[in-house]
């Protein structure tokens, strides 16, 4: 069993659970123990796999799912996902199927909705990307 | 600025590997090449 064995479980549960995963529950589904799973989640986010919020073991971003709400959100049928960016909520989409993707309005007012169906996304729009590829891990929390 | 479409692309792209314990993550070049067969070319998308 690797850390890619436990990244990858990271990333069912975030999927199936549409909940954020713990060293217990990854513990749990892969037949570790929890201390094992808690050392590979800090390798994990020294390869940059995972984000952990700081001097813990608690997930904070498998990209594209978010550990805990940010005011981006993407939903499927019954099931809602906490989002990093505007990105990463279409991004869940694209792992997940249809849905809908609610992102914070920067110039006020209601949220901004995209839906996506088929795999098209309407109504049209743009996500501004704030940070050169390059340096997306500079301060992956701004990103 | 990027197009809602093309960043549905660009997400299953980037992250649709990540659920196989077997995935790693591409080398510079094929990330590269992967922004630009979305048009996404130029200095903010060299990594």
């Amino acid at each position: 069993m690797t850390d890619d064995h436990v990244r990858a479980e990271i990333y069912r549960q975030f999927r199936d659970n549409s909940t954020t995963p713990t060293a217990e529950s990854c513990a749990a589904g892969l037949g570790l123990s929890g201390g094992k799973v808690e050392e590979a989640f800090e390798s994990l986010a020294d390869s940059h796999a995972i984000v952990l919020k700081p001097g813990t073991t608690d997930i904070w971003m498998a990209h594209p799912f978010a550990g805990e709400p940010t005011g981006f959100t993407a939903a499927n049928g019954e099931r809602v996902w906490n989002a990093n960016c505007g990105w990463d909520g279409l991004a869940i989409l694209a792992l997940v199927g249809d849905g809908v993707v609610t992102a914070p309005n920067p110039l006020g007012g209601p949220n901004l909705e995209w839906t996506v169906a088929n795999g098209e996304v309407e109504p049209d729009g743009v996500v501004h990307f704030l940070v050169p590829a390059k340096q997306f891990w500079d301060d992956i929390g701004y990103t | 600025m990027v197009g809602v479409q093309k960043v549905l692309e660009l997400g299953h792209l980037w992250y649709s590997g990540r659920f196989d314990p077997e995935w790693q993550r591409p080398p510079a070049d094929d990330v590269v090449s992967m922004f630009a067969d979305l048009g996404l070319v130029g200095p903010f998308w060299e990594i």
